[in-house]
């Protein structure tokens, strides 16, 4: 078994495709920490500052101009003083609950665990703290984005290990020997994990080594609790240590996920099935982790979760006891041995299908009778003109077409969302839009008598209330009620749409030659980062399964090598099918972007698109480019990414010679692009909103 | 959501099914008797285990006789109210997210079965959507269970027999660019599936207009609000008196059918309403007067008892309730009382005053509450004890302090015309 554990890694070392991709995922977690960590303040005072900040831990107070260091330390001062009435006082804590009606009813777990929280704490009473820089250890606390270039790469590796040589039909020879059926299966497994944590160890100390640079981890020795975000950790370590155990854990979750990957490799003999069911079993795993807290009842669910596991803040900083049958076991504890039983539980069950199986791809009943209905129905698919064919390829033959009917199902049910009634919690928001339909548009003497009648209109409401109000008449509650309550319908919507045209006044436009816009309806789209983000998303994986088949397919049936015999005939056949993959881009852009697009045409239906930005009230934009022209910007934008992505995975699938590959690994940069994106709160038109707007300084 | 609801389902406790028509503690809502407080205020509940109140942003349990505020938290590694620092405040199972210094943050609990509800959004004027949360009555954990669709606001809200009664409220432009105020009264099973339903709301074929729906309340397998609808008139039809135009009325539905009466019928004359309801001794209890209740605080109303249905309505003689007084009670004891009066300043301070009539109606105390009326008079709790909690005045009116205020009922006999005792359990200063 040895042997052949060794043969698997010499193959994976002479894929040079495999070895790239292996570090450019490691080169880009650090693009990825470094996106996330840009926009934060202690990138500017601790990196960006550095000669202030060393200064000012040399003793040089002058340094520290806007006392951002100070009350650094001040707020580790104080936290220290509190970690010692959490630590001193937890007696207490647990007397009085122990006493309390709280605990009235069945005790057992809840005193348990009390007596388990004292007993697992009491070793840090009179524990000295230190003050020192926490940025470092602090900022690796928080970054746990690198689980999903982890899943990528596993990706990669689960294909290279598990699919090449079942592609190329090359277990049929195993399955007729006798001898070592379970002995490649443990190659293969053992191949897998151990590349996982290779892969992990890499990126972690990767990550640890780029906060150590940036923000530096202060003295090692001192305990993890002088971390603030530590303060529940009941475990004795130093920072030092807590790293390193966070990259043990770290590795103990990479194994997990490499079995768990390794099952659903060898469960199913489809590939596309394989990756179906591996990435439900994914997602089900982080929405769970979503959904539940750890204050939740069902926390434990959440707790032994993968995701969970991979957060430090989480594992390390944050103490809890499940129930495990009346008694309280860590949450740490009940992880390890579940993650154990089932990551050991993957594995030999892989192991075990691999030895009945040999992954030996064997047609069933359904797949054999589609075929004789292909077969049957040949005729219709025999096209001459071959953009055509290499249209009809991806999208029937391998039946793609699928997942286009997919996305336009997702389209037509998201434009139907758009025209679905809009709710408003404050009747100042709805008359403020009610306003807008009536008045938006080119402001015209009309427009502005019309609001002008409208606040004499509301006015005089006030001033009959008003007249009531001190008439005192005995019948006259009612009539104010109405009144009061129309009042309070538009006033406020009324008096937004005035400072509205005050702002336009104050940036010295010509009212009569700009437009009254919707200007609340934009910012909410324009705020809603996450939501475009999930968009391109869709429509990027969409568009990468569509496109990154069209080369891969004719490699894998072995005619390239006749047609690179032809040179014409390879040159027309390559430009069909980068055609195709153009098409396929716009339909995916188009399909994935017209529900923003329907957002955009519901507002206004585009009248006001003339207007100047720079006459945006809320905004500072630059002059010269209309409301029309930034949303074109941002829409030809997203095109033109849509076809670098696709175009750019129709090169790399060519290149990498197989479709499953090249979806994993161009899918996974997208997902982990678009987890960025959206944790730094930034899109194309987010970025182009900036980079339109007048600077402050 | 959906999730929520399907765990919902698993972890639910027994339901609502095969409870008589009458008070079941635990289960039912807890001013059941006693119609004259909103839920959404309601800062203090009963359960099992003792007193729950909401007070500083974290609920407590009040200790039995010692008094003392026991967060509820069941975990001895968590700082509750002195915690410093918000993501660890958040983990705190006691802790509400908000922030009840805050005057805006009119949040309140209610308690039904093991557990306690919290109606919650993330600040007033936000687009937050608003999220029902659900606390275990042994502080052993905390989760969100439900999420509105932004835009929808709830305001009045109860929990009865593991449902969930708001009232919903959500304005809409109209396609003629008219804003519509869409009011709407609700339900949200608790134990199993979850699914809004809606039990009342604009009749579109009625020529009058929904107005608005208030004064959430339920005893037995009764529920019961106030409505309000009016003419559909455009502003400029207003005349001078618009009364003949609305028409107020207190609706009773019955929980087991579904059908829905209105309450006092012929009783209740043009451009009056019913002011003040409780139940008492299983039956209902109310006033009719006028709807700006100028007849409770200035002059004399009617006084009617019914069926929890509202039927069979006649006089209720048993006990003389006075001129500008009016009633309340928690089952045991029914407290007649002006401070409605001093509220409005009808009567001076110093001649508030409670009597306290038992269940033959005889009177068995007279208890004076001449404090300044800044912190309300705790008749919530039970027979034993009552708790205020909420707002202490200042002498120029402004909110000075969030307090808890307890009213130990055995000196009930002993007032004899003095002055109630209060003891304090908790006070907090409101942040400038």
């Amino acid at each position: 078994m040895g042997k052949l554990f060794a043969y698997e890694w010499y193959k994976l070392g002479k894929r040079r495709l495999f070895l790239l991709l292996a570090g450019v995922l490691l080169a880009a977690n650090i693009v990825a920490i470094y996106a996330q960590e840009q926009y934060t303040s202690a990138w500017f005072y601790i990196w960006e500052q550095r000669e202030n900040f060393l200064r000012f831990q040399a003793g040089d107070t002058s340094a520290d101009s806007d006392h951002y260091y100070q009350k650094a330390v001040d707020s580790q001062l104080e936290y220290l003083d509190s970690y010692g009435v959490f630590i001193g006082q937890m007696s207490d804590r647990a007397e009085q609950l122990n006493q309390s009606l709280l605990f009235d009813g069945n005790r057992v777990f809840l005193e348990g665990n009390l007596e388990k929280t004292q007993r697992d704490f009491a070793p840090f009473q009179g524990l000295e703290l230190k003050v020192d820089n926490c940025f470092g250890v602090a900022g690796y606390a928080g970054y746990s984005t690198g689980i999903l270039f982890l899943l990528v790469f596993l990706g990669v590796l689960a294909y290279y290990v598990l699919f090449v040589e079942r592609d190329a039909g090359l277990l049929l020879l195993l399955k007729g020997c006798r001898r070592g059926h379970t002995g490649l299966g443990l190659g293969k497994l053992g191949t897998l994990l151990t590349g996982a944590a290779a892969y992990t160890v890499l990126q972690e100390g990767g990550t640890i080594g780029f906060y150590g640079i940036v923000y530096g981890y202060g003295d090692l020795a001192r305990p993890v609790q002088s971390a603030q975000v530590f303060r529940n950790c009941a475990l004795p370590l130093s920072v030092g240590e807590a790293l390193a155990v966070n990259v043990l854990i770290r590795l103990a979750v990479a194994l997990f996920l490499a079995s768990v990957l390794y099952l659903g490799g060898m469960a199913l003999r489809s590939k596309s099935g394989a990756v179906a069911m591996i990435g439900c079993v994914l997602g089900g795993l982080w929405g769970l982790n979503q959904v539940f807290t750890v204050n939740s009842q069902l926390n434990w669910l959440k707790c032994v979760n993968p995701f969970f596991c991979w957060d430090m803040e989480q594992t390390l900083g944050t103490y809890l006891n499940l129930n495990f049958f009346s008694h309280p076991v860590g949450k740490g504890v009940c992880a390890g041995v579940v993650g154990l039983i089932a990551g050991c539980g993957c594995a030999a069950m892989g192991v075990y299908l691999f030895h009945r199986t040999c992954q030996v791809r064997v047609k069933g009943s359904v797949e054999l009778a589609a075929d004789w209905l292909r077969g049957k129905m040949a005729w219709m698919s025999r096209h001459t003109n071959l953009l055509r064919f290499e249209g009809n390829k991806p999208l029937i033959q391998q039946k793609k077409v699928l997942v286009l009917l997919l996305l336009a199902a997702w389209c037509v049910w998201s434009c139907y969302g758009v025209y679905q009634p809009k709710y408003f919690g404050m009747a100042e928001d709805a008359a403020y839009e009610a306003y807008l339909q009536r008045w938006q548009g080119k402001i015209t003497q009309e427009t502005l008598d019309d609001i002008a009648e409208e606040r004499e209109r509301l006015n005089g409401i006030e001033a009959q209330m008003t007249q009531l109000l001190d008439s005192d008449q005995p019948d006259a509650a009612w009539t104010i009620k109405v009144l009061e309550a129309e009042l309070d319908m538009w006033t406020d919507g009324l008096h937004r749409l005035e400072q509205q045209l005050e702002g336009l006044k104050a940036r010295g436009a010509d009212l009569f030659e700009v437009y009254l816009v919707n200007e609340l309806a934009y910012i909410r789209i324009w705020r809603d980062v996450s939501g475009q983000v999930r968009e391109w998303l869709l429509g990027t994986v969409m568009m990468l399964i569509l496109v990154n088949g069209l080369y891969p397919m004719d490699e894998q049936r072995g005619l390239i090598a006749l047609l690179r015999s032809t040179r014409n005939g390879q040159e027309k056949l390559d430009r069909s099918k980068n055609i195709v993959a153009l098409l396929l881009s716009m339909a995916a852009c188009l399909m994935s972007q017209l529900p923003l697009l329907v957002r955009y045409w519901e507002i206004d239906h585009f009248t006001v698109a003339g207007q100047d930005l720079s006459y945006l009230t809320p905004y500072m934009f630059r002059s010269g480019i209309t409301l029309g022209g930034l949303l074109a910007l941002v829409f030809l934008c997203k095109l033109a990414m849509f076809l670098l992505v696709g175009m750019g995975a129709v090169q790399l699938s060519k290149r990498m010679k197989h479709e499953t590959l090249a979806t994993v690994v161009t899918a996974g940069v997208a997902g982990v692009a678009a987890a960025v994106l959206i944790q730094i709160h930034c899109d194309v038109t987010v970025l182009i909103c900036d980079l339109l707007t007048v600077p402050m300084w | 959501m959906c999730l929520a609801g399907v765990l919902a389902l698993n972890l639910a406790a027994c339901g609502a099914k095969d409870l008589p028509d009458t008070y079941a503690a635990g289960s039912d809502h807890q001013y059941g008797m006693d119609f004259n407080h909103m839920a959404l205020v309601a800062k203090v509940q009963t359960g099992e285990r003792g007193t729950y109140v909401l007070a500083g942003g974290y609920i407590y349990l009040v200790d039995g006789a010692s008094g003392a505020l026991v967060p509820l938290c069941n975990k001895a590694d968590c700082l509750h109210d002195h915690e410093t620092d918000a993501r660890k405040a958040q983990q705190c199972n006691a802790s509400v997210y908000g922030d009840y210094n805050d005057e805006n943050s009119d949040l309140g609990i209610q308690y039904c079965n093991g557990y306690l509800y919290l109606m919650w959004a993330e600040g007033y004027r936000s687009d937050e959507p608003m999220v029902l949360w659900r606390f275990a009555a042994d502080g052993s954990s905390k989760e969100r269970i439900w999420t509105w669709e932004r835009g929808v606001r709830c305001y009045d809200w109860i929990v009865h027999r593991d449902v969930l009664y708001y009232i919903k409220e959500a304005y809409a432009v109209g396609a003629e660019g008219e804003v519509n105020k869409g009011i709407s009264l609700c339900s949200i099973n608790l134990t199993g599936p979850m699914q809004e339903r809606t039990i009342r709301e604009q009749d579109e074929d009625s020529e009058l207009v929904l107005a608005s729906i208030s004064d959430l309340n339920a005893y037995g397998n009764h529920l019961y609000f106030s409505q309000i609808t009016q003419s559909d008139l455009e502003i400029s039809e207003i005349e001078a008196n618009m009364a003949e135009h609305f028409f107020p009325a207190k609706i009773q539905m019955d929980l087991t059918t579904g059908e829905m009466t209105e309450i006092g019928g012929d009783l209740v004359g043009p451009e009056e309403t019913i002011v003040e309801m409780v139940v008492w001794k299983d039956k209902l209890l109310f006033s009719v007067g006028d709807v700006w209740t100028k007849k409770l605080v200035e002059e004399q109303c009617s006084w009617y008892t019914a069926d929890l249905d509202g039927s069979n309505a006649e006089p209720f003689t048993e006990v003389e309730i006075p001129a500008r007084y009016g009633i309340t009670t928690e089952g045991k004891y029914l407290y007649v009382n002006n401070l409605f009066a001093v509220d409005y300043g009808a009567v001076p301070e110093d001649e508030g005053e409670c009597l306290v009539y038992d269940q033959n109606h005889q009177l068995v105390d007279t208890v004076g509450i001449r404090f300044r009326h800044g912190v309300g008079m705790p008749w919530t709790g039970t027979a034993e004890e009552a708790f205020y909690a909420g707002k202490k005045l200042d002498d120029n009116g402004e909110i000075a302090a969030w307090v808890i205020l307890r009213w130990d009922k055995s000196g009930i006999g002993s007032y004899q015309g003095s002055d109630i005792e209060l003891d304090e359990l908790y006070r907090v200063a409101v942040k400038n």
